[in-house]
């Protein structure tokens, strides 16, 4: 009796056997799930929120909204935002007899704006926080580096290049649109 | 200690045993089995462990030393680094913890968003627990399938909250950015899939005849062992225990939804793998009720905090069910922007913990099994 | 739980409000007593959640955790030991599990469990002599400041439950 359920059992395990290579048999006929990088990428990196860059005005594309308000580098949790600030404007001494000149105004963008993405945690308080909305999220994804140094970026800099090259992507198709005028600007 | 230390963690501190043939060994942390960096120092009879004991610390980062010293907004992102594969529960814990301080209001939709994100998550971590699992016990290919269906939940929670593993996504009094409909478009369909991809788990592994033989009646914890350790989670429902903070302190709206606790007796290394494997099916189904009776507004309350506030004086304790067991934090706070005192109570802490215990007299491969049916997150054990 | 039935001897029992501190009960004993509450818990059928150490003016303040895997409510343990001679006896004897958490208050805070079976650092190396979660003196809060004792309106329960245990505790 115990033999004939020794068979059984022994019967009953090749045979949970047999059903588990099925199902490998079924995966290994169907097409390739992974994507071969470099050559291709995948196609879902619009929603990730890689490290921060600045946003700039509507007008002037290459200068950030940016106010220095200062409230994303004291909230960041990692402290990797640094940013200065234009030195208060001098007001140039009462010269005699000339009437006092109106106080310039103090200039509002950031001089520098630096990001250490090496501490960066991605948690968003920055971009959440801003006032302005001068702060996005790239989705640089694909980063590498041979030193921290790499990892330490100057989004100012970041920011009159991208502006750049929409200027320079935009230049030829402005060129075309001048040949129809009327479709031009929005 | 002043005096200059000599020799190695075993003869300054596992003094010799009773006989001279036994066998001292070292498990980790570098061990594939002990899931990152934990270390066992085993004393072995031949083939069976004499004792074991368990050294911690190795990627401790003394978060709750770091919440006396951050402000309460500052703390979030520590907490998808406390667990990282069930980030969102921890978020909850914290997010929960000083809401509950603070008395801030969830609004109703931001509840329904906190249980579809948190119950996805758990999903993923039971799938990536389960794929490592089967790697300890020697079969490679299942966790590949565990990621290719783990690798459609991440791609649909980057589209909230921005990132694929350490989330930072809950805000106090709400989330940080709301549910776009290509997130819950794609949570439809994600739910008849995996429904139907589990018969394949079952037909792959659950049935098979290798791993039942390593699992069933191996690693027996009885329900007074769970309840001398203060074992939670599946840990302690895989041995009766009918115990899950969604139901025993309810919290946010999980009392709105029709689920189970999978609950079994045996108490074994298979018993704990089948209720992880039947609590996806119940996140399942939260996550198909929730996805139906979603309603529409704020995803985050009206009055909801800024970063330079601070909670009125006080303390609270705080429970959430992560994918491990009971997620607690103990708060007090002394009126001002930083917390008093931060207390995190890690699940696979008190889960570990009875680990030497129950391994004595057990052949070391199945230690292995026992070790992998805890599902410890080292980060987690350590904080 | 009341303090005139209380198995063992405590200082004071307050019933609080779960739902906002989370607790059910708070319930102060002297340092030498814990080993008797705990065994109390115990054959109540709880399990341990966790210890917890808080630095505060009074002394150091251990908290024991305690719920229940039947009927929900955490009662919350606690007893104060001066900065100077935090001596506790270790409860690891009633709850094994509590041993690693003793272990890890005396990594944070230097408190020490009297007959702990395994005293060694748990998650902090083992040359290392900071409790890192000790506070500056300055910036240690007395008791009154940290906790609002959200009390259950009805029934009576025992006053002064906040200062008290703390000054006996640095008298004794
Ligand atoms: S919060 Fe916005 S406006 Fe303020 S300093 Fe930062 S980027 Fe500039
Ligand atoms: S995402 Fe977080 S850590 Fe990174 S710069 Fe912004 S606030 Fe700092």
């Amino acid at each position: 009796m115990t033999l004939f359920k020794e068979f059984q059992s022994a019967l009953k395990g090749l045979w949970s056997l047999a059903v588990g290579l099925k199902v490998t048999g079924r995966e290994f006929a169907r097409p390739q799930l992974t994507v071969h990088y470099p050559r291709k990428v995948v196609d879902n990196i619009v929603t990730y929120r890689g490290h921060i860059e600045l946003v700039g005005k509507p007008k002037e594309p290459a200068v950030p909204k940016c106010i220095t308000c200062m409230m994303c580098a004291t909230v960041c949790p990692s402290g990797c935002i640094s940013i200065k600030k234009f030195p208060p404007p001098k007001v140039a001494p009462a010269a005699e007899g000339e009437e006092a000149k109106p106080k310039a105004k103090p200039v509002k963008t950031p001089k520098a704006f630096n990001l250490n993405y090496n501490t960066c945690s991605l948690c968003g308080l920055c971009v959440q926080n801003c006032p302005v909305d001068s702060l996005r999220f790239s989705t640089d994804v694909y980063l590498a580096g041979v030193s921290r140094a790499d990892f330490e970026y100057d989004l100012m800099a970041r920011l009159a290049a991208q502006a750049e090259a929409v200027a320079k992507a935009k230049a030829p198709a402005e060129a075309t649109a001048g040949a129809k005028p009327g479709e031009g600007g929005e | 200690m002043s005096e200059i230390q000599t020799g190695d963690y075993y003869t300054r501190h596992f003094s010799p045993g009773p006989s001279d043939d036994t066998l001292i060994i070292n498990m980790g942390p570098q061990h594939p089995s002990t899931h990152g960096v934990l270390r066992i120092i085993v004393e072995l009879d031949g083939e069976y462990i004499l004792r074991c004991e368990p050294v911690l610390g190795y990627v401790h980062r003394m978060h709750e030393h770091m919440g006396e010293t951050k402000s309460y907004t500052q703390y979030l992102p520590n907490m998808g680094r406390v667990d990282y594969l069930h980030a969102l529960a921890w978020n909850w814990a914290w997010c929960g913890a000083v809401e509950k301080l603070a008395g801030i209001e969830v609004p109703e939709r931001a509840q329904y968003i906190r249980v579809l994100t948190t119950e996805l998550n758990r999903i993923s971590s039971h799938l990536l627990w389960w794929g490592a699992y089967i790697l300890d016990l020697g079969a490679f290919s299942p966790i590949l399938y565990a990621f290719q269906d783990r690798e459609i939940i991440m791609d649909l929670l980057q589209i909230p909250t921005g990132s694929r593993l350490t989330y930072c996504y809950f805000r106090f009094g709400g989330v940080s950015a709301d549910l776009s409909d290509a997130f819950l478009a794609g949570l439809k369909d994600f739910v008849p899939y995996l429904r139907g991809r589990l018969p394949m788990y079952r037909d792959l592994v659950t049935d098979n005849v290798i791993l039942r033989k390593r699992c069933e009646g191996i690693g027996h914890f009885s329900p007074e062992l769970c309840r001398r350790y203060g074992a939670t989670g599946p840990v302690a429902r895989g041995s009766g225990i009918d115990y899950d903070v969604r139901r025993a302190e309810p919290y946010s709206i999980y009392d709105r939804f029709d689920w189970e606790v999978p609950v079994l007796e045996a108490g074994d290394a298979m018993s704990r793998y089948l209720i992880r494997l039947a609590e996806i099916e119940q996140s399942l189904k939260i996550i198909e009720q929730a996805l139906a009776t979603i309603p529409s507004g704020d995803f985050i309350a009206k009055g909801a905090p800024k970063p330079k506030w601070a909670p009125p004086r006080g303390e609270t304790y705080f429970a959430v069910e992560g994918a491990r067991g009971k997620i607690g934090v103990w708060l007090v706070s002394d009126g001002t922007k930083t917390p008093y005192r931060v207390k995190l109570r890690a699940p696979g802490y008190c889960n570990l913990s009875l680990f030497a215990e129950a391994a004595q007299g057990v052949l070391l491969a199945d230690a292995v099994s026992i070790l992998g049916s805890l599902d410890l997150v080292i980060p987690e054990i350590d904080r | 739980m009341n303090i005139a039935t209380c198995p063992f001897p405590a200082i004071a029992i307050t019933a609080t409000d779960y739902a906002k501190c989370g607790s059910t009960a708070y319930c102060y004993v002297e340092p030498r007593n814990v080993v008797r509450a705990a065994k109390y818990f115990f054959e109540a059928g709880y399990f341990i959640e966790d210890v917890c150490g808080l630095d505060l003016e009074e002394g150091f303040e251990v908290v024991y955790h305690f719920d229940s895997f039947t009927a929900p409510g955490r009662v919350s343990l606690r007893l104060v030991v001066p900065h100077d001679k935090p001596v506790v006896p270790s409860i690891a004897g009633v709850f094994p599990g509590a041993e690693w958490h003793e272990r890890e208050t005396t990594d944070f805070f230097g408190v020490v469990f009297e007959g702990n079976p395994n005293p060694k650092p748990l998650l902090l190396p083992d040359d290392m002599t900071l409790h890192p979660l000790v506070k500056e003196q300055k910036k240690r809060q007395p008791a009154v400041n940290v906790f609002v004792v959200h009390r259950l309106s009805e029934g009576k329960e025992p006053t002064a439950a906040k200062k008290k245990p703390a000054d006996e505790d640095e008298e004794a």
